[in-house]
């Protein structure tokens, strides 16, 4: 993929330096465009990796770039790659105090209002696709899991993954491997019986 | 060899013959239909078309296994990466502003903090010259101020030094010289005020002059042998100076390896623990001088070191004895350690060289 576009013009990744110098004086445009073109990824990614509340998550990590971006040094690639570290770490933190504490339940949150039409037909495929490859996602191993949502969801480079992880590229470029192999095997299996 | 052997036991048994027979993987690589052919032709396409296939696009004429795994991954995109909701957007933009003001407000916390200094003084193994001279500095400051507060009197060139730029470096004993003086051993030229004092160098004069108060610090002092000076605060620098005068030379060691020589005959109690006493330092009766100068209270003569700190722990010596102890009082041990016979407390007892624990000042 290639770096999004800016509404202003430019790809952000040509004006990223003046956008970091922005972020850094605490203007406001800056943050804003930052967090749109990052939070979807950062929030994907959480969400597909099953955070408890992705969305509070996604503002913890973004305050969290906001308060380490002095330490930053770097191009839009590397920026992107930094956040996701951040994300992925946090995460991590996340998983263990759930797992620390005892899940709390909550009430169950209403229901949208249901489409008419046609408008009910595609939200029922979009959940049947969502269940699918939920369902194909949750079969691989953690570590597949999440090299092939950095890959797919961050768009980051086999390197960068590597360094999301701490792996070496060699292994995250393997775990890539079996991960798609395993989803094309299943791919396969389905087409088979159906 | 193993390999050979499996091969020529498949061979006979007709397996290789004819290229149907499984090998030791359970599959056979030479059969036209095997399957791990086809999943080294899969892997091979995968390596070769994985970034397009992430990307969500089918490459040109390639299996349709590949054109369902892109798809896959196109899905996988659709539906996780979405934003947040426009409320949580609000909301987090809402705090990144106010984080980024109070960021923006705070100093770097970079190089060149305080924190990172003072590491980089304690781990860099080649610190350096301003940093070097500031720790001398800084030690040789610390180091006075320690002397001062443990009463040693600086010698009179440094004195004069100090009183030429301004700085008094009296302990204040002549200030408190009147109430408290008993001092014995102290020097003629510096304490001569009060009655008190006469009284002391007559004990000086005398070897069985030693203070020593029944039941109070007086086993300690008698236990260190080395009696020190005497013990209330203004009377420390004096007291010390005296000892030197008169305590034969001591050498370094620790109180404890003196303790059977100076040990009194029959102290009316025995010390409880031995590490104050132990170390053998000067008599009772200044170690419960309240409010003196450490080094007094210490009472160690020249060549007993550090001896018997602070005597807590002679039995009746406690700190609440001598927070009591008043100069009248001390005048009265001194009074009774004249008449009871105690030849070794004057700290002049035999010292077997290396049996006291002086550090500094038993180099004296």
């Amino acid at each position: 993929l290639s770096s999004p576009s800016l509404p202003g013009g430019g790809e952000i990744a040509d004006r990223f330096e003046q956008l970091l110098t922005g972020a850094r004086a605490g203007a406001d445009p800056a943050w804003r465009e930052l967090y749109d073109e990052l939070a979807p990824s950062v929030h994907g990614y959480l969400r597909a990796r099953g955070a408890r509340d992705p969305e509070d998550l996604t503002g913890e990590v973004m305050l969290h770039v906001v308060r380490d971006l002095r330490k930053f040094d770097g191009d839009w690639s590397g920026f992107r790659a930094w956040v996701m570290t951040i994300a992925h770490h946090r995460l991590v933190d996340d998983a263990r105090i759930r797992a620390r504490r005892p899940a709390e339940l909550v009430a169950e949150p209403p229901e949208p209002p249901s489409p008419n039409g046609s408008e009910a037909g595609d939200a029922e495929m979009a959940r049947l696709d969502l269940a699918r490859t939920t369902g194909l996602l949750s079969e691989l191993p953690a570590s597949q899991r999440t090299v092939l949502l950095l890959r797919i969801i961050a768009d980051l480079t086999i390197d960068e993954v590597a360094q999301v992880i701490g792996k070496r590229p060699g292994a995250v470029k393997q775990l890539q491997r079996r991960a798609l192999i395993a989803i094309r095997k299943r791919l396969e299996r389905e087409e088979a019986s159906s | 060899v193993t390999e050979e052997r499996d091969r020529g036991e498949l061979g006979r048994n007709g397996h290789m013959a004819n290229g149907s027979g499984p090998d030791r993987n359970g599959s056979n690589p030479e059969g036209g239909s095997g399957d791990s052919r086809e999943e080294m032709h899969g892997r091979t396409e995968i390596d070769a078309h994985a970034e397009q296939v992430l990307r969500g696009e089918a490459p040109q004429g390639a299996d349709p296994a590949l054109v369902e795994l892109a798809a896959f991954a196109a899905e996988l995109r659709s539906a996780y990466v979405r934003p947040p909701s426009d409320e949580a957007r609000e909301r987090h933009l809402a705090a990144i502003v106010v984080e980024a003001a109070r960021t923006e407000d705070s100093p770097p916390a970079a190089a060149g903090g305080r924190g990172f200094r003072l590491r980089e003084l304690f781990t860099d193994r080649r610190p350096s010259l301003a940093v070097r001279a500031a720790a001398i500095g800084a030690v040789a400051l610390v180091g006075t101020a320690s002397l001062a507060v443990a009463g040693v009197k600086p010698p009179a060139p440094l004195n004069s030094a100090f009183e030429r730029v301004g700085i008094s470096a009296s302990d204040g004993s002549k200030d408190r010289a009147p109430a408290n003086d008993t001092g014995v051993e102290s020097d003629p030229g510096e304490l001569q005020q009060g009655p008190d004092l006469d009284r002391a160098r007559t004990n000086d004069a005398s070897p069985s002059s030693t203070p020593a108060r029944p039941g109070g610090s007086a086993p300690r002092g008698e236990r260190g042998g080395q009696a020190g000076a005497v013990g209330s605060k203004p009377r420390k620098k004096a007291a010390g100076k005296t000892h030197e005068k008169k305590t034969p030379p001591t050498s370094p060691g620790r109180g404890s390896e003196s303790r059977p020589e100076s040990t009194p005959p029959a102290p009316p109690a025995p010390p409880k623990n031995g590490k104050g006493s132990a170390k053998g330092g000067g008599p009772p009766a200044h170690a419960r001088g309240k409010g003196g100068p450490p080094g007094h209270a210490k009472g160690r003569p020249p060549g007993v070191g550090r001896g018997h700190s602070s005597g807590r722990a002679t039995p009746g010596s406690s700190r609440g004895n001598r927070g009591r102890a008043t100069s009248e009082r001390r005048g009265q041990a001194h009074t009774r350690s004249q008449s009871q016979p105690k030849p070794r407390m004057k700290g002049a007892g035999p010292v077997r060289p290396g049996s006291s624990g002086g550090r500094g000042r038993g180099r004296e």
